[in-house]
């Protein structure tokens, strides 16, 4: 049984960079989350380290690196389609769910789901003219050779720290 | 349905208590094989293996585990027209071997070994297959020639990394994926080989000279072998899978995609083309058009507020006039609290592995659903759908139903909108989709390439996209011109536009209200894209016979150049440039700034489009290019075209077509052109209702010959002459024909004749020929 939809309020930001209230998705069973392994951890840790990013972007980028680490690494695990909803210490205040969401794992066939997926690497760092920090990570699965692309965007809090506002599109 | 998250955990389950079961070598009795019912049928422990010829160049192996039902075959075949045993011209069986011959293969399977060995009738080995016990485990492990380069099974994704270009190597994945990708069940060789597994997904194996394929663990399963030349194997692989419907005529022409438009700017933009001649048939609405995510069927009616127009037809009505056609998206979820989604609840159409979202266009709750049900895909084209059909919404694009881990939703939502149109219209079904798994093709199935960036680096790495997709079974490829996301500079709008002029799928289209007419981008830019695009239409007659073979022999427009020159170790993985048809090659100029371009032109004569200058092939040649005007396109005519052309016009079928320009490039041996029209808009070629005329050519010394063939179908078509221009002869008489003036006494003398004269290409004599009647000219020098 699906519990009853908790339809939550929230601001999205959305690529056209305008805020809207949006509203998250039903809330369901979360599904097993596999644990990456060491190694696929440390490859995170380097890929976001090396990630190719602007001279004028890197102050940001490294103030923001503490919050993508804890979720890309979720995301690279997570099947379901309510994975911000495990994520909203991660999140912009009053976001709760991103509409956009798409696991990594749901674009492979032949992943094996008790595993998860690896970091290739991280591209297209941008900061939009609304100051929306974006960029793109390409999950990859070295069994089945399967790979994965999705956006995410931050936005950087009063407290100097930066919160995901979009993610897994 | 495909592997929801939560059924792939059973799955991985149920897989983890049955691999240690396959980890132990299971002891099998040796094979036994017989000449059967027209082929050969080989047991082995609770396994059949029956392999029968479907074709003179396929042969079907069917697997089956003792006591399983029949597996049905699945959409990658046509369940239209299933295929069908053929009989062998020999097949032998003896105490070594059971024998099985077709003029197009043989195939041995030696009792001794159990070995497959699928050669050339003339012998040369093309595959084996020597581990039959795989098959128990559901793996198809056949052997090949280490050198033998692998082409399909998938493409790319949008914004992935696609550095491997055409060829395939190591693990590949076969699905219909995300936004972009294009995936069959089919690996191919230049060599003289294709294998079409009947699964979906699939996964390959290529690990040099090791083709596997698994993945059906219940040990039922069937599989093709194919043999010849890339375009009789594309002939075999469009019979199984089943034929591309022809596209509307007016598709061959040039698609504005708009994002973030109402009436009266739409209104304005046609005005415009129109006013400044470049020409135009389709413009794409996004979801501008319809009362996206609103109560009462708002996902398939017209928006009011912004189409005032829209619902009544009168805006139908202007378009007509102005020979406009428009397309509107369509996205597979509705809005859950409305009557539709109650509806959709009550008949249990959800597509249950997926829970309403909220919509990031509408902020409400909306949810997908499942086209793999037989009811979802009746009531989608329901009756809103067909009023804004019927008031102009006349082709779909669809949109966003790649996320969903299925392979068969987004085939299926073109299928249901493809069956409901067919059953409500005469017109035809015109369509882009977001993904593309064989069978698709079936449902009048463009594809694009997703949600792109611009910029020349997005913009090149379409080329590799586009062969891929093609390299698969996808004639119908198009992209978003300019790029999606971004705004591409007035030097890559006016390249991309040369570029997509040369894509079957000719179209622009970017994000909410960026704007992709040629005007926006300054007078150079706009120079650049509208000789482009004229130029496309003028090449329509030729665009458009291509269309038609797709439908008859599976093999298209834009060919990669291992396709059409597979013996070429210098285009193996070549993605700079393609045929556009038999007789072109185009290299689109795709770096910005660049002022000279190196092309490789295969071995063979050939003549610059635009200049007429003459290259040899088999090496690359050095071209300048105008990084000023940015308005010159590599494109090379192959000795022996023969290309049909078209005087100017703003659209498809603005005026009649009552004299056909043939452009004829005579070679040594005869080549040909088979020249296809009908009227376009419906599907009365299905009942022969078309114009077909295969025109030849060939030299004979210094003069040539030109022969019309006898024409088929019963279309009425308006054209009367065929004005053919024999480039590079001077002739001094042709035989049963009246010498006129000069050319514009030839075109305005209504009656055969000929003429000589000179134009960019040199000497030429033109013949004003009746079309539609046979007979052969030899032209004298």
């Amino acid at each position: 049984m699906r519990a009853v939809p908790g339809m939550i309020a929230a601001v999205l930001v959305l690529s056209t960079g305008h805020a809207i209230t949006a509203l998250a998705a039903d809330a369901t069973a979360a599904a097993p989350t596999p644990k990456p392994t060491q190694v696929q951890s440390r490859e995170l840790h380097q890929v976001l380290e090396q990630a190719p990013v602007a001279e004028n972007l890197k102050v940001s980028w490294q103030e923001a690196l503490p919050a993508m680490e804890p979720v890309v690494s979720f995301l690279a695990c997570y099947p379901g389609w309510d994975a911000w909803t495990h994520l909203a210490a991660y999140q912009v205040p009053g976001f709760s769910g991103s509409t956009y969401y798409l696991s990594a794992i749901s674009a492979t066939r032949y992943h094996d789901p008790g595993k998860c997926m690896s970091i290739r690497h991280i591209h297209s760092v941008k900061q939009r003219p609304d100051g929306t920090l974006t960029f793109r990570v390409l999950f990859y699965d070295v069994d089945s050779n399967e790979e994965a692309d999705r956006t995410f965007g931050m936005l950087r809090q009063a407290n100097g720290t930066w919160l995901f506002a979009r993610g897994g599109f | 349905m495909g592997y929801p998250v939560v059924r792939r955990y059973l799955l991985v389950i149920a897989a983890g208590l049955t691999l240690p079961l396959l980890a132990t070598p299971p002891v099998h009795a040796a094979p036994t094989a017989r000449a059967a019912d027209g082929g050969i049928s080989v047991s082995q422990e609770k396994q059949t293996i029956t392999l029968r010829p479907v074709a003179v160049n396929v042969l079907q192996v069917h697997v089956t585990r003792a006591g399983a039902p029949p597996q049905p075959a699945t959409f990658v075949i046509d369940p239209k027209s299933p295929p069908k045993p053929v009989a062998p011209g020999k097949l032998q069986d003896t105490a070594h071997a059971v024998e099985l011959s077709t003029p197009g293969y043989t195939a041995r399977w030696d009792k001794s070994t159990g070995t497959l060995a699928l050669t050339t009738p003339e012998g040369q080995p093309l595959l084996t297959q020597a581990d039959t016990a795989a098959l128990a485990s559901g793996r198809i492990v056949l052997t090949h020639a280490a050198s033998d380069r692998i082409y399909g099974i998938r493409g790319y994704f949008a914004t992935e990394p696609s550095q491997a270009g055409l060829l395939r190597q190591g693990v590949q994945v076969a699905k219909s994926g995300e936004q972009g990708y294009a995936g069959a069940p089919f690996a191919w060789s230049t060599s003289g080989y294709g294998v079409l597994v009947d699964a979906r997904p699939a996964r390959f194996n290529l690990d040099g000279g090791t083709l596997t394929a698994d993945g059906f663990p219940d040990g039922n399963f069937t599989y093709y072998l194919i043999t010849g030349t890339p375009p009789e194997i594309f002939r075999a692989l469009s019979r199984l899978s089943g034929p591309a419907p022809i596209f509307p005529k007016w598709a061959m022409g040039f698609i504005n995609s708009q994002f973030g438009i109402d009436q009266a700017e739409l209104l304005d933009i046609v005005k415009t083309y129109r006013q400044k001649k470049i020409p135009t048939d389709n413009m794409t609405l996004d979801f501008d058009w319809k009362a996206w995510s609103e109560d009462n069927y708002g996902e398939f009616r017209w928006n009011e507020k912004k189409f005032p127009d829209g619902p009544s037809g009168r805006l139908k009505s202007q378009l007509d006039a102005q020979g406009i056609k428009l397309a509107g998206i369509m996205k597979p979820r509705i809005l859950v609290d409305s009557i539709q989604g109650r509806y959709a609840t009550d008949h249990h159409l959800w597509f249950d592995a997926k829970p309403a979202l909220g919509d990031y266009f509408s902020l409400k709750m909306m949810r997908d659903v499942d086209f793999n049900k037989p009811d979802t895909r009746t009531w989608f084209f329901n009756d809103v759908l067909k009023h804004s059909f019927d008031t102009g919404i006349v082709a779909w694009w669809n949109d966003e139903a790649d996320d969903t881990g299925d392979d068969y939703q987004f085939m299926n939502m073109q299928r249901s909108l493809y069956e409901g149109q067919r059953a409500y219209s005469p017109l035809r079904v015109w369509s882009l989709n977001r993904n593309f798994y064989l069978g698709s093709q079936r449902y009048a199935y463009g594809m694009w390439s997703g949600d792109i960036d611009t910029g020349f680096d997005s913009m090149s790495s379409q080329r590799e996209r586009m062969l891929s997709a093609i390299s698969l079974g996808e004639w119908k490829w198009g992209m978003d011109g300019g790029g999606f996301v971004g705004r591409p500079s007035d030097e890559n709008y006016a390249r991309w536009i040369e570029f997509g002029a040369f894509t079957p799928i000719f179209r622009v289209h970017g994000s909410l209200n960026e704007k992709r007419q040629p005007w926006r981008y300054g007078p150079v830019a706009e120079a650049a894209a509208t000789n482009a695009i004229r130029l496309r239409y003028s090449l329509i007659p030729y665009i458009y016979s291509y269309e038609r073979a797709t439908y008859d022999t599976g093999v298209g427009l834009v060919r990669p150049l291992p396709f059409e020159f597979p013996a070429d170790a210098n285009v193996r993985n070549d993605v700079d440039g393609w045929m556009f048809g038999q007789y072109l090659l185009v290299s689109p100029v795709v770096i910005g700034g660049q002022i000279g371009k190196q092309v490789y032109l295969p071995k063979g004569r050939w003549t610059g489009y635009f200049d007429g200058k003459v290259y040899e092939g088999g090496r690359s040649v050095s071209l300048p290019v105008d990084a000023k005007s940015w308005s010159d396109i590599p494109l090379f005519i192959r000795d022996g075209a023969i290309i049909p052309s078209q005087g100017p016009v703003q659209y498809v079928g603005q005026t009649p077509l009552v004299n056909l320009d043939v452009d004829v490039f005579p070679a040594d041996g005869e080549t040909h052109f088979n020249y296809y029209d009908d009227n376009g808009t419906n599907y009365n070629y299905e009942k022969g209702q078309y114009f077909a005329q295969t025109l030849s050519t060939r030299r004979s010394g210094k003069g040539a010959v030109f022969t019309t063939g006898t024409r088929s179908g019963t279309y009425k078509a308006p054209l009367k002459y065929y004005l053919v221009k024999v480039h590079g002869v001077a002739g001094t008489s042709v035989a049963g024909l009246t010498r006129r003036k000069d050319e514009h006494v030839l075109r305005a003398t209504e009656a055969p004749g000929w003429t000589t004269g000179k134009d960019k290409y040199g000497e030429v004599t033109y013949l004003k020929l009746p079309a539609g009647k046979p007979g052969s000219w030899e032209v004298q020098p």
